[in-house]
């Protein structure tokens, strides 16, 4: 049997478990308010995680259609990523612990192909399925690590510019001319 | 097949979910990225403040003075019998948990403590075992703990991630303004010499040169000579600002933001460009190079201090015998002015009830404070048919309008920021209702958490903002946001950086600057940013 088609049958029930490990990745008191505000400006993070989770496993199971990502499914599920990790990037967590939840989703699948077992289903073989997550995973941190130079790049540039109106200030710079805007307005 | 999987049972357990205990047990971890630097001694003891000392918050000892539980608890006391609203605030709340999820700060970061009730839990939980029967007597049952160091290590943590925005009172159904329990809460911290360097520094400075960043009258003019410079290039018209004018009809006082950071810069040229062509029409303002910063980081400390500072504004109106004073674009400085400066520095009796000179128009809604908000003067401009716009030369703009937290909340102006960009700019989308006017998510970085080291906590905090933002970004193609604040200004620009790039911010007056027509000027070609206004390169 088809691993994919398998759980494209059973994508609601995988979703489920996935954004649960994903949600008790936070404070007990946060995870209610996490799952149950379905509001995208009142609980962003909920909502960019659900809508993210989705996403993902939409690409994961080859249903991402193409109109969400403009033909382009890989920059799809790169926006879905970016989106989650750029809020993990921020929040108290590791680097490993900021991507773990995209390993979560083999947990997610296990239990949902476990449960068919115990049933005395026919059950398909996940490998296929590993080898996608693992690439998602590989290209999270691809994407956390970007997110975290991001921070430093502004840090960095705010800590220039406050240095560069320091000398402003105390009349120690003279720009070249030509390099000012106004300075091209005054040529005219 | 199946077999070869193990099943989940076999697998590494790894738990995703953090420790749960009761918050009281939760003890503090005071991480890198959240917090902000500790105050330094020389700026402390510049402002007369106790126990300055050089120490880390990562350190195990605090070094505080032996008695500091004493002084603290006096503190309290004092406070309690001081503050009719403190005492309330901590008696009345019922823990209903209507602000738990209303606050930025919680949104973005998930820590419980965040949650407005929890963090005035921290300090209420201390009231309670001290300063009530019930509490004293059973103790944690109903709420109450003994103060210790670590939860003074607690309170410093998170009375430092509060930006005081007051969104979280909106929704209190009793009216607990969370803000004052911060601003109580800091007040107290500061009793022990532990305020951050960010807010010290600033106060200490305005103290001694009269804006936060420590410039002398000199320099100051020089910055905005600069801008003259700057304004004559772009329009043709060389504007005239005069200093410490003994005289002069009106006082205009603006966040220091505005002089020396940009975009607030080009907000700084929109006034001048606006008061030259008022000048014509009988407007008479002087600006000056002592009461030379709206804001007052004083408000972040303490009353007393928020009051020192205040105070420089109307001495300066007072000595240049000015008839009203009118205000730039800042946040808390018209928080300070519309709900304490009257009962700390009023009645300003010297002054008279600002009417424009232009309009006639008499603010009475500052007939106290005797200090109108230039978004209102510049509405009623707009109103009166006195300006000529061309707001074509903001057609490279799609504009929305962020609600800065102090003058939306603390003082009701919602509508005179949007009717003047609306004149002034033909695109304008507002953000989703939820995330505007009286309920606007605050920028995440005021009340003086705008350093650089706590940078996570203002991108966390920053979230909610930046996310209605992106909506309208994607939705409408908005790619400028405006405000009033200038610490908005400041932070907001790296904020979209990292959320939504592809927004810039500005202020209100510099679209102003760009739209209104000076008499005599040459055809712009660029706007007050120097970028080419919308249309010239096809002429070219």
């Amino acid at each position: 049997m088809d691993a994919i088609g398998f759980f494209r049958d059973r994508k609601k029930e995988v979703l489920s478990k996935w954004r649960d490990a994903v949600f008790a990745s936070y404070p007990p008191e946060r995870t209610q308010f996490l799952k149950t505000k379905n509001d995208p400006f009142g609980n962003p993070v909920g909502h960019q995680i659900n809508e993210g989770l989705a996403g993902i496993l939409d690409y994961l199971l080859g249903e991402a259609g193409e109109e969400d990502c403009a033909g382009d499914v890989k920059a799809g599920v790169s926006r879905f990523l970016d989106a989650i990790l750029r809020i993990r990037a921020v929040q108290d967590f590791t680097a490993s612990q900021a991507v773990e939840f995209l390993f979560a989703l083999k947990d997610a699948l296990r239990d949902v192909a476990d449960a068919e077992l115990e049933k005395g289903h026919d059950v398909p073989d996940t490998r296929v399925l590993d080898r996608k997550v693992d690439a998602l995973a590989l290209e999270g941190f691809d994407i956390y690590c970007a997110c975290r130079e991001h921070l430093y790049e502004i840090r960095v540039r705010e800590v220039k510019n406050l240095s560069y109106l320091a000398m402003k200030r105390a009349n120690l710079v003279r720009e070249i001319p030509g390099l000012e805007p106004s300075g091209a307005a005054e040529e005219e | 097949m199946a077999d070869e999987v193990p099943k989940t049972s076999e697998m590494v357990k790894i738990d995703h979910a953090p420790p749960s205990t009761g918050w009281m047990d939760t003890p503090v971890v005071i991480r890198k990225g959240i917090y902000s630097y500790p105050a330094k001694k020389p700026t402390l003891d510049y402002l007369s403040m106790p126990f300055g000392r050089e120490w880390s918050p990562l350190d195990a000892d605090w070094k505080l003075p032996p008695n500091w539980l004493d002084i603290l608890l006096e503190g309290m006391r004092e406070r309690i019998d001081r503050f009719r609203s403190f005492r309330l605030f901590m008696d009345i709340c019922v823990r209903c948990g209507a602000c738990a999820d209303k606050c930025h700060y919680f949104i973005g970061t998930g820590d419980p403590k965040n949650m407005p009730v929890l963090r005035a839990e921290l300090l209420r939980s201390v009231y309670r075992k001290e300063f009530t029967l019930a509490g004293k007597l059973m103790g944690k049952m109903v709420g109450a703990r003994q103060m210790t160091a670590e939860v003074l290590k607690e309170w410093w943590y998170y009375f430092f991630q509060c930006s005081e925005c007051r969104r979280c009172s909106v929704f209190c159904p009793y009216g607990i303004d969370t803000a004052e329990i911060t601003i109580i809460g800091r007040e107290l911290l500061n009793l022990l010499g532990l305020n951050i360097d960010w807010i010290a520094q600033p106060a200490a400075n305005c103290f001694r040169t009269g804006n936060h960043l420590g410039i002398q009258p000199h320099a100051f003019k020089d910055m905005l000579d600069f801008f003259v410079d700057d304004t004559e290039n772009i329009t043709g018209v060389r504007v005239n600002p005069t200093y410490n004018r003994k005289g002069a009809e009106i006082l205009f006082v603006t966040p220091s933001g505005d002089v020396f950071a940009d975009p607030g810069t080009y907000t700084a040229m929109g006034y001048l460009i606006l008061f030259h062509y008022l000048e014509s029409l009988g407007f008479d303002v002087t600006w000056s190079t002592y009461a030379s910063e709206g804001g007052n980081f004083g408000f972040f400390t303490s009353h007393e201090m928020m009051k020192r500072l205040n105070a420089k504004m109307y001495a300066e109106a007072k000595r240049l015998k000015v008839k009203w004073i009118l205000g730039g674009e800042c946040g808390h400085m018209w928080r300070v002015i519309h709900q304490y400066m009257d009962t700390m520095n009023g009645p300003a009796d010297h002054l008279e009830t600002p009417v424009s000179p232009i309009t006639g128009t008499r603010f009475t809604n500052a007939a106290t404070t005797k200090m109108v908000h230039i978004t209102e003067f510049t509405a009623d401009l707009i109103r009166n048919g006195k300006l000529k716009l061309d707001k074509s030369r903001n057609d490279n703009l799609n504009v929305t309008f962020h609600d800065s937290c102090n003058p939306a909340r603390g003082m009701g102006l919602l509508d005179e920021p949007r009717y003047v960009i609306q004149n002034v700019c033909n695109t304008f989308h507002e953000m989703p209702e939820s995330t505007i006017r009286e309920q606007t998510f605050c920028c995440g970085s005021g009340s003086g958490l705008n350093a650089g080291e706590n940078l996570e906590l203002r991108f966390r905090g920053g979230m909610p903002r930046a996310n209605a933002v992106k909506h309208v970004h994607e939705k409408h193609g908005v790619n400028m946001l405006a405000c009033v604040c200038a610490i908005d200004r400041a932070v907001l620009p790296p904020l979209m950086d990292y959320w939504v790039p592809g927004v810039g911010v500005t202020g209100v007056h510099e679209l102003v600057g760009n739209a209104l027509i000076l008499p005599g000027e040459k055809k712009r070609t660029t706007d007050l940013r120097g970028e080419d206004l919308p249309g010239v390169e096809e002429e070219d």
